[in-house]
Protein backbone atom coordinates (compact mmCIF):
# COMPACT_ATOMS: atom_id res chain seq x y z
CA UNK A 1 0.00 0.00 0.00
CA UNK A 2 2.85 2.23 1.01
CA UNK A 3 4.73 1.58 -2.22
CA UNK A 4 1.80 1.76 -4.44
CA UNK A 5 0.41 5.26 -2.50
CA UNK A 6 3.30 7.00 -3.35
CA UNK A 7 4.49 6.02 -6.44
CA UNK A 8 0.80 7.32 -7.63
CA UNK A 9 1.85 11.12 -6.10
CA UNK A 10 5.09 11.38 -7.76
CA UNK A 11 3.54 9.76 -11.09
CA UNK A 12 1.13 12.26 -10.89
CA UNK A 13 3.29 14.89 -10.19
CA UNK A 14 5.46 13.82 -13.00
CA UNK A 15 2.81 13.67 -15.44
CA UNK A 16 1.32 16.50 -14.17
CA UNK A 17 3.82 18.86 -13.81
CA UNK A 18 6.30 17.54 -16.54
CA UNK A 19 8.89 17.11 -13.69
CA UNK A 20 11.29 13.96 -14.75
CA UNK A 21 12.67 14.18 -10.87
CA UNK A 22 9.49 13.65 -9.78
CA UNK A 23 9.53 10.72 -11.97
CA UNK A 24 12.83 9.39 -10.77
CA UNK A 25 11.54 9.38 -6.85
CA UNK A 26 8.71 7.34 -8.14
CA UNK A 27 10.95 4.79 -10.10
CA UNK A 28 11.82 2.54 -6.33
CA UNK A 29 7.92 2.71 -5.31
CA UNK A 30 6.66 1.68 -9.19
CA UNK A 31 9.46 -1.30 -8.71
CA UNK A 32 8.81 -2.28 -5.37
CA UNK A 33 4.42 -2.32 -6.31
CA UNK A 34 5.46 -4.26 -9.30
CA UNK A 35 8.09 -6.91 -7.75
CA UNK A 36 5.24 -7.46 -4.87
CA UNK A 37 2.81 -8.28 -7.17
CA UNK A 38 4.61 -10.29 -9.47
CA UNK A 39 5.75 -12.48 -5.87
CA UNK A 40 2.55 -12.61 -4.82
CA UNK A 41 2.31 -15.90 -3.03
CA UNK A 42 -0.64 -18.47 -4.36
CA UNK A 43 -1.42 -20.00 -1.65
CA UNK A 44 -2.35 -20.04 2.39
CA UNK A 45 -0.11 -21.55 3.96
CA UNK A 46 0.24 -23.87 7.32
CA UNK A 47 2.40 -23.82 10.58
CA UNK A 48 2.02 -26.53 12.90
CA UNK A 49 3.64 -26.49 16.18
CA UNK A 50 4.97 -29.85 18.14
CA UNK A 51 6.90 -29.95 21.25
CA UNK A 52 9.63 -33.16 21.90
CA UNK A 53 8.19 -33.43 25.81
CA UNK A 54 5.37 -32.28 27.27
CA UNK A 55 6.08 -33.29 30.82
CA UNK A 56 9.68 -31.76 31.58
CA UNK A 57 11.53 -31.52 34.96
CA UNK A 58 12.01 -28.06 36.59
CA UNK A 59 15.14 -26.12 34.74
CA UNK A 60 14.64 -28.92 31.61
CA UNK A 61 14.58 -27.69 28.00
CA UNK A 62 12.51 -29.02 25.36
CA UNK A 63 12.53 -27.24 21.72
CA UNK A 64 9.23 -26.27 20.05
CA UNK A 65 9.22 -26.84 16.71
CA UNK A 66 7.09 -24.97 14.34
CA UNK A 67 6.81 -26.82 10.64
CA UNK A 68 5.78 -23.86 8.02
CA UNK A 69 4.44 -25.22 5.08
CA UNK A 70 2.63 -24.61 1.82
CA UNK A 71 -1.01 -25.09 1.78
CA UNK A 72 -2.54 -27.44 -0.71
CA UNK A 73 -1.23 -26.17 -4.06
CA UNK A 74 1.67 -26.16 -2.97
CA UNK A 75 4.54 -23.31 -3.86
CA UNK A 76 5.45 -20.32 -2.23
CA UNK A 77 4.22 -19.03 0.58
CA UNK A 78 6.43 -15.45 1.51
CA UNK A 79 9.84 -14.72 1.56
CA UNK A 80 9.86 -14.76 5.52
CA UNK A 81 8.07 -15.99 8.26
CA UNK A 82 8.39 -14.60 11.63
CA UNK A 83 6.97 -17.03 14.76
CA UNK A 84 5.86 -15.67 18.41
CA UNK A 85 5.99 -18.26 20.77
CA UNK A 86 3.77 -17.31 23.56
CA UNK A 87 3.81 -19.35 27.42
CA UNK A 88 2.73 -19.28 30.51
CA UNK A 89 4.86 -17.39 33.07
CA UNK A 90 6.64 -20.10 34.14
CA UNK A 91 8.31 -21.55 30.86
CA UNK A 92 11.24 -19.51 29.08
CA UNK A 93 12.22 -19.28 25.69
CA UNK A 94 14.96 -18.60 23.25
CA UNK A 95 15.28 -16.07 22.49
CA UNK A 96 12.97 -14.49 25.54
CA UNK A 97 10.17 -12.83 23.59
CA UNK A 98 9.97 -16.29 21.80
CA UNK A 99 9.63 -14.21 18.19
CA UNK A 100 12.32 -15.68 15.51
CA UNK A 101 12.07 -14.46 12.13
CA UNK A 102 13.47 -16.91 9.22
CA UNK A 103 13.29 -17.43 5.45
CA UNK A 104 11.13 -19.38 3.85
CA UNK A 105 12.98 -20.95 1.04
CA UNK A 106 10.62 -23.40 -1.00
CA UNK A 107 7.64 -21.86 1.04
CA UNK A 108 8.88 -24.59 3.88
CA UNK A 109 10.66 -23.36 7.27
CA UNK A 110 11.31 -25.66 9.93
CA UNK A 111 11.74 -22.93 13.01
CA UNK A 112 13.05 -24.23 16.36
CA UNK A 113 12.47 -22.25 20.07
CA UNK A 114 13.93 -24.26 22.43
CA UNK A 115 11.72 -23.34 25.93
CA UNK A 116 12.97 -24.10 29.50
CA UNK A 117 10.53 -24.94 32.35
CA UNK A 118 11.59 -22.56 34.87
CA UNK A 119 8.53 -23.87 38.02
CA UNK A 120 6.62 -26.79 38.39
CA UNK A 121 2.80 -26.73 37.60
CA UNK A 122 0.71 -26.61 34.19
CA UNK A 123 2.15 -24.55 31.73
CA UNK A 124 0.88 -23.75 28.17
CA UNK A 125 2.76 -23.19 25.48
CA UNK A 126 1.05 -21.48 22.20
CA UNK A 127 2.25 -20.30 18.22
CA UNK A 128 0.66 -16.71 19.16
CA UNK A 129 1.15 -15.95 15.61
CA UNK A 130 2.99 -16.67 12.37
CA UNK A 131 3.20 -14.08 10.01
CA UNK A 132 4.08 -14.70 6.56
CA UNK A 133 5.54 -11.88 4.50
CA UNK A 134 6.31 -11.70 0.62
CA UNK A 135 8.85 -10.13 -1.34
CA UNK A 136 9.66 -6.53 -0.03
CA UNK A 137 6.32 -6.77 2.14
CA UNK A 138 3.80 -6.53 -0.26
CA UNK A 139 1.40 -9.29 1.35
CA UNK A 140 1.41 -10.50 4.47
CA UNK A 141 -0.44 -13.89 6.03
CA UNK A 142 -1.22 -14.54 9.35
CA UNK A 143 -1.64 -18.22 10.94
CA UNK A 144 -2.38 -18.65 14.92
CA UNK A 145 -1.83 -22.20 16.31
CA UNK A 146 -3.58 -24.15 19.47
CA UNK A 147 -2.31 -24.28 23.15
CA UNK A 148 0.04 -27.12 24.06
CA UNK A 149 -0.22 -28.04 27.43
CA UNK A 150 3.48 -28.84 29.28
CA UNK A 151 3.44 -30.39 32.75
CA UNK A 152 6.73 -29.70 35.07
CA UNK A 153 7.22 -31.74 37.56
CA UNK A 154 8.79 -30.15 40.68
CA UNK A 155 11.68 -32.76 40.81
CA UNK A 156 14.52 -30.49 42.06
CA UNK A 157 15.27 -30.77 45.63
CA UNK A 158 17.61 -33.77 46.29
CA UNK A 159 16.49 -35.63 49.50
CA UNK A 160 18.48 -38.45 51.44
CA UNK A 161 17.78 -39.85 54.46
CA UNK A 162 19.35 -42.49 57.16
CA UNK A 163 18.00 -46.33 56.76
CA UNK A 164 15.71 -45.44 60.06
CA UNK A 165 11.98 -45.45 60.36
CA UNK A 166 9.86 -45.04 63.43
CA UNK A 167 7.54 -48.08 62.99
CA UNK A 168 8.48 -50.47 59.87
CA UNK A 169 5.78 -52.86 59.04
CA UNK A 170 4.24 -54.40 56.04
CA UNK A 171 6.43 -57.88 54.57
CA UNK A 172 8.81 -56.46 52.40
CA UNK A 173 11.30 -53.37 51.92
CA UNK A 174 14.49 -52.22 52.77
CA UNK A 175 13.97 -50.68 56.25
CA UNK A 176 15.40 -53.08 59.57
CA UNK A 177 12.79 -54.38 61.57
CA UNK A 178 12.45 -53.90 65.52
CA UNK A 179 12.34 -57.78 65.05
CA UNK A 180 14.39 -60.31 63.70
CA UNK A 181 13.52 -62.37 60.87
CA UNK A 182 14.03 -62.68 57.17
CA UNK A 183 16.38 -60.08 56.12
CA UNK A 184 20.10 -59.18 55.42
CA UNK A 185 21.47 -57.28 58.37
CA UNK A 186 23.18 -59.30 61.08
CA UNK A 187 21.34 -59.10 64.22
CA UNK A 188 23.53 -62.08 66.59
CA UNK A 189 24.69 -65.48 66.36
CA UNK A 190 22.11 -67.67 68.95
CA UNK A 191 21.67 -71.52 69.17
CA UNK A 192 19.89 -73.50 66.18
CA UNK A 193 15.92 -73.59 67.12
CA UNK A 194 13.32 -75.70 65.49
CA UNK A 195 12.72 -73.72 62.12
CA UNK A 196 15.45 -72.30 61.35
CA UNK A 197 16.56 -72.78 57.94
CA UNK A 198 19.82 -74.77 57.48
CA UNK A 199 21.39 -72.29 54.96
CA UNK A 200 21.66 -69.37 58.06
CA UNK A 201 24.15 -72.36 60.15
CA UNK A 202 27.13 -70.60 61.11
CA UNK A 203 29.54 -73.44 60.58
CA UNK A 204 32.54 -71.62 62.19
CA UNK A 205 30.74 -70.60 65.81
CA UNK A 206 28.85 -74.73 65.38
CA UNK A 207 31.95 -76.16 65.63
CA UNK A 208 33.82 -74.32 67.91
CA UNK A 209 31.31 -74.36 70.25
CA UNK A 210 30.06 -78.33 69.57
CA UNK A 211 26.14 -77.22 69.20
CA UNK A 212 24.57 -76.20 65.74
CA UNK A 213 24.51 -72.39 65.97
CA UNK A 214 22.77 -69.80 63.51
CA UNK A 215 23.19 -66.10 62.25
CA UNK A 216 20.04 -64.50 63.34
CA UNK A 217 18.89 -61.69 61.16
CA UNK A 218 16.96 -58.24 61.34
CA UNK A 219 13.75 -58.38 59.67
CA UNK A 220 13.58 -56.00 56.46
CA UNK A 221 10.12 -54.20 55.98
CA UNK A 222 8.54 -51.13 54.53
CA UNK A 223 7.02 -48.47 56.04
CA UNK A 224 4.34 -46.48 55.19
CA UNK A 225 5.30 -42.63 54.75
CA UNK A 226 2.04 -39.78 54.63
CA UNK A 227 3.31 -36.65 53.18
CA UNK A 228 0.92 -33.93 54.60
CA UNK A 229 1.09 -30.79 52.73
CA UNK A 230 0.06 -27.69 53.94
CA UNK A 231 -0.79 -25.38 50.92
CA UNK A 232 -2.82 -22.81 52.59
CA UNK A 233 -1.11 -20.04 51.71
CA UNK A 234 2.14 -19.34 49.85
CA UNK A 235 5.05 -16.89 51.64
CA UNK A 236 7.53 -15.47 50.09
CA UNK A 237 9.12 -14.55 46.28
CA UNK A 238 9.19 -17.41 43.75
CA UNK A 239 11.53 -16.50 41.01
CA UNK A 240 11.71 -20.36 39.38
CA UNK A 241 14.17 -22.97 39.46
CA UNK A 242 16.88 -20.24 39.61
CA UNK A 243 15.88 -18.40 42.06
CA UNK A 244 14.47 -17.42 45.33
CA UNK A 245 11.78 -20.17 46.65
CA UNK A 246 8.87 -19.20 48.35
CA UNK A 247 7.35 -21.29 51.00
CA UNK A 248 4.55 -23.45 48.40
CA UNK A 249 7.49 -24.07 46.57
CA UNK A 250 9.42 -25.37 48.95
CA UNK A 251 6.70 -27.48 50.07
CA UNK A 252 5.73 -28.84 46.53
CA UNK A 253 9.47 -29.67 46.32
CA UNK A 254 10.34 -31.39 49.17
CA UNK A 255 7.30 -33.71 49.13
CA UNK A 256 8.35 -34.63 45.70
CA UNK A 257 11.81 -35.04 46.77
CA UNK A 258 10.95 -37.02 49.99
CA UNK A 259 8.50 -38.83 48.01
CA UNK A 260 11.03 -40.16 45.35
CA UNK A 261 13.56 -40.77 48.12
CA UNK A 262 10.96 -43.60 50.34
CA UNK A 263 9.33 -44.53 46.60
CA UNK A 264 12.70 -45.42 45.87
CA UNK A 265 13.27 -47.99 48.87
CA UNK A 266 10.34 -49.40 48.16
CA UNK A 267 7.86 -47.71 51.11
CA UNK A 268 4.39 -47.11 50.50
CA UNK A 269 3.46 -43.21 50.51
CA UNK A 270 0.46 -41.33 50.57
CA UNK A 271 -0.52 -37.52 50.26
CA UNK A 272 -2.52 -35.49 52.11
CA UNK A 273 -3.19 -31.54 51.15
CA UNK A 274 -4.77 -29.36 53.81
CA UNK A 275 -5.06 -26.37 51.27
CA UNK A 276 -7.55 -29.18 49.19
CA UNK A 277 -6.08 -27.85 46.06
CA UNK A 278 -4.39 -30.86 45.69
CA UNK A 279 -6.34 -34.44 45.42
CA UNK A 280 -5.55 -36.81 47.97
CA UNK A 281 -2.99 -39.50 47.03
CA UNK A 282 -3.81 -42.74 48.77
CA UNK A 283 -0.30 -45.26 49.99
CA UNK A 284 1.01 -46.38 47.09
CA UNK A 285 4.37 -47.87 46.08
CA UNK A 286 6.71 -48.28 42.67
CA UNK A 287 7.24 -45.31 40.06
CA UNK A 288 4.20 -45.65 38.69
CA UNK A 289 2.84 -44.25 42.13
CA UNK A 290 5.68 -41.30 42.18
CA UNK A 291 4.39 -40.22 39.17
CA UNK A 292 0.75 -39.78 40.36
CA UNK A 293 2.45 -38.21 42.88
CA UNK A 294 3.82 -35.86 40.85
CA UNK A 295 1.05 -35.24 38.58
CA UNK A 296 -1.11 -34.38 41.97
CA UNK A 297 1.82 -31.76 43.49
CA UNK A 298 1.66 -30.03 39.98
CA UNK A 299 -1.50 -28.71 41.16
CA UNK A 300 -0.94 -27.36 43.84
CA UNK A 301 -2.40 -23.66 44.83
CA UNK A 302 -2.80 -21.74 47.60
CA UNK A 303 -6.56 -21.84 48.78
CA UNK A 304 -7.29 -19.44 51.29
CA UNK A 305 -10.93 -19.96 50.88
CA UNK A 306 -10.60 -23.66 52.01
CA UNK A 307 -9.41 -23.35 55.60
CA UNK A 308 -7.43 -26.08 56.76
CA UNK A 309 -9.41 -26.67 60.00
CA UNK A 310 -12.20 -27.98 58.24
CA UNK A 311 -10.69 -30.51 56.69
CA UNK A 312 -11.28 -33.97 58.08
CA UNK A 313 -8.36 -36.12 57.26
CA UNK A 314 -8.97 -39.93 56.77
CA UNK A 315 -7.75 -42.22 59.28
CA UNK A 316 -4.56 -43.23 59.05
CA UNK A 317 -2.93 -46.58 59.40
CA UNK A 318 -1.31 -47.41 62.45
CA UNK A 319 2.33 -46.77 62.66
CA UNK A 320 2.95 -44.54 59.50
CA UNK A 321 5.39 -41.96 59.60
CA UNK A 322 3.61 -38.67 58.50
CA UNK A 323 5.66 -35.78 57.49
CA UNK A 324 4.24 -32.58 57.89
CA UNK A 325 5.63 -29.77 55.51
CA UNK A 326 3.96 -26.10 56.48
CA UNK A 327 5.73 -22.84 56.95
CA UNK A 328 3.64 -22.73 60.33
CA UNK A 329 1.81 -19.70 60.11
CA UNK A 330 -1.63 -19.81 61.16
CA UNK A 331 -3.26 -22.29 63.70
CA UNK A 332 -5.05 -24.77 60.77
CA UNK A 333 -1.72 -27.01 60.19
CA UNK A 334 -0.86 -27.20 63.71
CA UNK A 335 -4.25 -28.17 65.06
CA UNK A 336 -4.08 -30.96 62.17
CA UNK A 337 -0.61 -32.01 63.42
CA UNK A 338 -1.81 -31.91 67.30
CA UNK A 339 -4.84 -34.06 66.23
CA UNK A 340 -2.70 -37.13 64.53
CA UNK A 341 -0.04 -37.13 67.69
CA UNK A 342 -3.29 -37.24 69.54
CA UNK A 343 -3.99 -40.26 67.61
CA UNK A 344 -0.63 -41.67 68.26
CA UNK A 345 1.06 -41.11 65.05
CA UNK A 346 4.53 -40.09 64.55
CA UNK A 347 4.84 -36.69 63.26
CA UNK A 348 7.83 -34.83 61.88
CA UNK A 349 7.75 -31.16 60.83
CA UNK A 350 9.53 -29.83 58.28
CA UNK A 351 9.08 -26.19 58.38
CA UNK A 352 8.55 -24.42 54.71
CA UNK A 353 8.87 -20.59 55.62
CA UNK A 354 11.43 -19.00 53.48
CA UNK A 355 14.10 -16.47 53.97
CA UNK A 356 12.22 -14.29 51.20
CA UNK A 357 9.67 -14.44 53.51
CA UNK A 358 10.90 -11.60 55.40
CA UNK A 359 8.55 -7.88 55.15
CA UNK A 360 10.76 -5.34 54.08
CA UNK A 361 7.50 -2.16 54.31
CA UNK A 362 6.85 0.01 56.79
CA UNK A 363 7.69 0.18 60.29
CA UNK A 364 4.59 -1.26 61.16
CA UNK A 365 4.70 -3.73 58.80
CA UNK A 366 8.52 -4.74 60.17
CA UNK A 367 7.05 -4.77 64.08
CA UNK A 368 3.81 -6.53 63.51
CA UNK A 369 6.39 -9.25 61.61
CA UNK A 370 8.12 -9.91 64.58
CA UNK A 371 5.08 -10.43 66.53
CA UNK A 372 4.47 -12.91 64.10
CA UNK A 373 7.34 -14.77 64.34
CA UNK A 374 7.67 -14.79 68.13
CA UNK A 375 4.15 -16.25 67.83
CA UNK A 376 5.68 -18.62 65.41
CA UNK A 377 7.88 -19.72 67.76
CA UNK A 378 5.84 -20.03 70.39
CA UNK A 379 4.20 -22.58 68.13
CA UNK A 380 7.46 -24.26 67.09
CA UNK A 381 8.43 -24.67 71.36
CA UNK A 382 4.76 -25.50 72.05
CA UNK A 383 5.28 -28.65 69.08
CA UNK A 384 8.49 -29.80 70.33
CA UNK A 385 6.95 -30.15 73.88
CA UNK A 386 4.30 -32.11 72.71
CA UNK A 387 7.27 -34.43 70.87
CA UNK A 388 6.75 -33.42 67.54
CA UNK A 389 10.12 -32.26 66.04
CA UNK A 390 10.73 -29.31 63.70
CA UNK A 391 13.01 -29.14 61.12
CA UNK A 392 13.94 -26.23 58.55
CA UNK A 393 14.44 -27.64 54.90
CA UNK A 394 18.32 -27.83 54.69
CA UNK A 395 18.51 -30.76 51.52
CA UNK A 396 19.99 -34.15 52.28
CA UNK A 397 19.81 -35.30 55.54
CA UNK A 398 17.16 -32.99 56.81
CA UNK A 399 15.25 -35.54 58.57
CA UNK A 400 18.38 -37.94 59.54
CA UNK A 401 18.06 -36.16 63.41
CA UNK A 402 14.78 -36.89 64.15
CA UNK A 403 14.05 -39.75 62.30
CA UNK A 404 17.23 -41.77 64.72
CA UNK A 405 15.59 -39.71 67.92
CA UNK A 406 11.78 -40.99 66.55
CA UNK A 407 13.08 -44.11 66.33
CA UNK A 408 14.44 -44.68 69.74
CA UNK A 409 11.12 -42.91 70.84
CA UNK A 410 9.26 -45.40 69.01
CA UNK A 411 11.08 -48.74 70.81
CA UNK A 412 10.92 -47.15 74.20
CA UNK A 413 8.02 -48.72 76.60
CA UNK A 414 5.45 -46.41 76.65
CA UNK A 415 3.77 -44.84 79.03
CA UNK A 416 0.21 -44.99 80.18
CA UNK B 1 12.60 6.54 38.44
CA UNK B 2 9.75 3.18 37.75
CA UNK B 3 8.92 4.64 34.44
CA UNK B 4 12.63 4.95 33.54
CA UNK B 5 13.61 1.36 34.77
CA UNK B 6 10.50 -0.04 32.75
CA UNK B 7 11.53 1.77 29.75
CA UNK B 8 14.70 0.32 30.32
CA UNK B 9 13.81 -2.94 30.62
CA UNK B 10 11.76 -2.76 27.70
CA UNK B 11 15.07 -1.44 25.57
CA UNK B 12 16.93 -4.28 27.15
CA UNK B 13 14.48 -6.48 26.06
CA UNK B 14 14.84 -5.45 22.08
CA UNK B 15 16.37 -7.61 19.50
CA UNK B 16 19.40 -5.97 17.94
CA UNK B 17 18.23 -6.53 14.17
CA UNK B 18 15.06 -4.63 14.53
CA UNK B 19 16.89 -2.23 16.22
CA UNK B 20 19.06 -1.29 13.44
CA UNK B 21 16.48 -1.57 11.19
CA UNK B 22 14.63 1.11 13.04
CA UNK B 23 17.63 3.09 12.65
CA UNK B 24 18.35 2.51 9.09
CA UNK B 25 14.60 4.00 8.74
CA UNK B 26 15.82 7.25 10.14
CA UNK B 27 19.38 7.76 9.00
CA UNK B 28 17.76 7.24 5.54
CA UNK B 29 14.64 9.40 6.25
CA UNK B 30 17.59 11.56 7.26
CA UNK B 31 19.21 11.16 4.50
CA UNK B 32 16.13 12.19 1.93
CA UNK B 33 15.11 15.25 4.07
CA UNK B 34 18.72 16.69 3.53
CA UNK B 35 19.08 15.47 0.27
CA UNK B 36 16.05 17.44 -0.43
CA UNK B 37 16.96 20.65 1.62
CA UNK B 38 20.41 21.00 1.41
CA UNK B 39 20.26 21.75 -2.05
CA UNK B 40 19.91 25.99 -2.46
CA UNK B 41 16.42 25.69 -3.62
CA UNK B 42 13.37 27.05 -1.81
CA UNK B 43 11.74 24.20 -0.28
CA UNK B 44 8.66 25.02 2.30
CA UNK B 45 9.87 23.78 5.62
CA UNK B 46 6.31 22.56 6.60
CA UNK B 47 6.80 19.50 3.76
CA UNK B 48 9.88 19.35 5.66
CA UNK B 49 8.95 19.08 9.41
CA UNK B 50 5.05 16.35 8.82
CA UNK B 51 8.55 14.34 6.71
CA UNK B 52 10.46 14.68 10.13
CA UNK B 53 7.66 14.03 12.30
CA UNK B 54 5.96 11.50 10.11
CA UNK B 55 9.50 9.62 9.26
CA UNK B 56 10.01 9.97 13.00
CA UNK B 57 6.85 8.04 14.04
CA UNK B 58 7.76 5.83 11.52
CA UNK B 59 11.12 4.84 12.65
CA UNK B 60 9.51 3.91 15.99
CA UNK B 61 6.20 1.80 14.74
CA UNK B 62 7.33 0.94 11.25
CA UNK B 63 3.94 -0.64 10.42
CA UNK B 64 1.75 2.81 11.38
CA UNK B 65 2.03 4.45 8.15
CA UNK B 66 4.70 6.61 9.40
CA UNK B 67 7.39 6.01 6.46
CA UNK B 68 4.28 6.10 3.88
CA UNK B 69 3.23 9.67 5.40
CA UNK B 70 7.24 10.88 5.27
CA UNK B 71 8.03 9.68 2.03
CA UNK B 72 4.98 11.53 0.38
CA UNK B 73 5.50 14.63 1.80
CA UNK B 74 9.50 14.49 0.25
CA UNK B 75 8.60 13.89 -2.88
CA UNK B 76 5.81 16.78 -2.37
CA UNK B 77 8.39 18.82 -1.21
CA UNK B 78 10.61 17.73 -4.32
CA UNK B 79 7.31 19.06 -6.34
CA UNK B 80 6.82 22.34 -5.13
CA UNK B 81 10.23 23.43 -4.18
CA UNK B 82 13.15 22.48 -6.25
CA UNK B 83 13.58 23.24 -9.94
CA UNK B 84 13.29 20.47 -12.37
CA UNK B 85 15.75 18.38 -13.65
CA UNK B 86 17.72 15.34 -12.61
CA UNK B 87 20.99 15.82 -10.31
CA UNK B 88 22.81 13.49 -7.26
CA UNK B 89 20.35 15.10 -4.87
CA UNK B 90 17.18 13.18 -6.40
CA UNK B 91 19.30 10.33 -7.07
CA UNK B 92 19.75 10.68 -3.14
CA UNK B 93 16.78 10.94 -2.66
CA UNK B 94 15.49 7.94 -4.48
CA UNK B 95 17.64 5.70 -2.72
CA UNK B 96 17.19 6.98 0.55
CA UNK B 97 13.24 6.37 0.22
CA UNK B 98 13.58 2.78 -1.56
CA UNK B 99 16.00 1.86 1.66
CA UNK B 100 12.88 3.75 3.71
CA UNK B 101 10.25 1.55 2.46
CA UNK B 102 12.81 -1.48 2.66
CA UNK B 103 13.80 -1.39 6.39
CA UNK B 104 9.65 -0.40 7.10
CA UNK B 105 8.58 -3.47 5.39
CA UNK B 106 10.80 -5.38 7.13
CA UNK B 107 10.86 -4.03 10.46
CA UNK B 108 6.51 -4.48 10.23
CA UNK B 109 6.98 -8.04 9.43
CA UNK B 110 8.42 -8.64 12.99
CA UNK B 111 7.93 -8.14 16.87
CA UNK B 112 10.69 -5.43 18.17
CA UNK B 113 11.94 -8.36 20.01
CA UNK B 114 12.28 -10.83 17.71
CA UNK B 115 15.78 -12.58 16.61
CA UNK B 116 15.89 -12.46 12.94
CA UNK B 117 17.89 -15.17 11.04
CA UNK B 118 20.59 -13.37 8.45
CA UNK B 119 18.74 -15.71 5.30
CA UNK B 120 15.40 -14.06 6.21
CA UNK B 121 17.62 -10.49 5.59
CA UNK B 122 19.87 -11.57 2.97
CA UNK B 123 16.74 -12.74 0.57
CA UNK B 124 15.59 -8.72 0.50
CA UNK B 125 18.87 -7.33 -0.35
CA UNK B 126 18.79 -8.61 -4.06
CA UNK B 127 15.29 -7.06 -4.58
CA UNK B 128 16.15 -3.77 -2.85
CA UNK B 129 20.01 -4.08 -4.99
CA UNK B 130 17.85 -4.57 -8.43
CA UNK B 131 15.15 -1.94 -7.61
CA UNK B 132 18.45 0.51 -6.38
CA UNK B 133 20.35 0.03 -9.54
CA UNK B 134 17.28 0.87 -11.69
CA UNK B 135 16.34 3.57 -9.85
CA UNK B 136 20.26 4.74 -11.04
CA UNK B 137 19.50 3.62 -14.56
CA UNK B 138 16.30 5.46 -14.78
CA UNK B 139 18.07 8.48 -13.05
CA UNK B 140 21.31 8.72 -15.82
CA UNK B 141 18.18 8.25 -18.81
CA UNK B 142 16.20 10.61 -17.31
CA UNK B 143 19.47 13.32 -17.10
CA UNK B 144 20.52 12.29 -20.46
CA UNK B 145 17.05 12.91 -22.10
CA UNK B 146 17.26 16.60 -20.24
CA UNK B 147 20.22 17.41 -22.08
CA UNK B 148 18.73 15.93 -25.24
CA UNK B 149 15.71 17.52 -24.38
CA UNK B 150 13.65 15.89 -27.18
CA UNK B 151 9.94 16.71 -27.05
CA UNK B 152 8.19 14.71 -24.59
CA UNK B 153 10.89 13.70 -22.60
CA UNK B 154 8.61 12.98 -19.59
CA UNK B 155 6.73 10.39 -21.76
CA UNK B 156 10.14 8.55 -22.55
CA UNK B 157 10.99 8.60 -18.29
CA UNK B 158 7.72 7.54 -17.55
CA UNK B 159 8.47 4.72 -20.50
CA UNK B 160 11.32 3.97 -18.99
CA UNK B 161 9.75 3.48 -15.78
CA UNK B 162 7.16 0.93 -17.84
CA UNK B 163 9.69 -1.04 -19.31
CA UNK B 164 11.37 -1.18 -15.82
CA UNK B 165 8.39 -2.45 -14.03
CA UNK B 166 7.52 -4.77 -16.87
CA UNK B 167 11.20 -6.14 -16.48
CA UNK B 168 10.84 -6.66 -12.89
CA UNK B 169 7.91 -8.01 -13.45
CA UNK B 170 9.21 -10.87 -16.18
CA UNK B 171 12.49 -11.29 -13.97
CA UNK B 172 10.90 -12.20 -10.81
CA UNK B 173 7.55 -14.11 -12.61
CA UNK B 174 10.62 -16.60 -14.76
Amino acid sequence: VRAIAVAVVAVAIAVIGQRTDAAVLAVPFVGAAAWGAARRPRNAPSAETTVDSTTLFEGQWTPARIAVRPGDGGGEVGEMVTVVVQTTPWLATDPRSGAVAVATPGGRADVVVPVRAVRWGRNELCLERAVFSSALGAHRAEVVGHPIPLSTLPLSAMFDAVDVVPRPAGLVGLHRANRQGSGSEPAEVRPFRTGDRLRRINWKVSLRTGALHVTATWADRDTHVVLLLDTEVDLGVSDGVDGRASSLDITVRVAAAIGEHYLRTGDRVALVDLGRRVRGIGAGSGRRHLRRLLDALVLAEPSPQHPADNLRIRPIEAGAMIIALTPLVGSAGRAQVVSLVQHGHTVVIVDTMPPSAAPTGSSWERLAARVRVMERQADIDALNELGVPVVPWRGRGTLDEVLRHATRAAAAPRRR
Amino acid sequence: MTYLAELTAKVRRCALVPLLLRLIIALALTGAIVATAVPAWDVPDAYLWIAVIAGGAGAVIPDAGGAAIASGAVVVAWAVGAPDGVGPAVVVTALCLLVVHVASALAAAMPVTAAAAEGALRRWLRPTGVLGGGTVAVAVAAGVLNRWSPPGSVVLVLLAVAVLSAGVWWATST
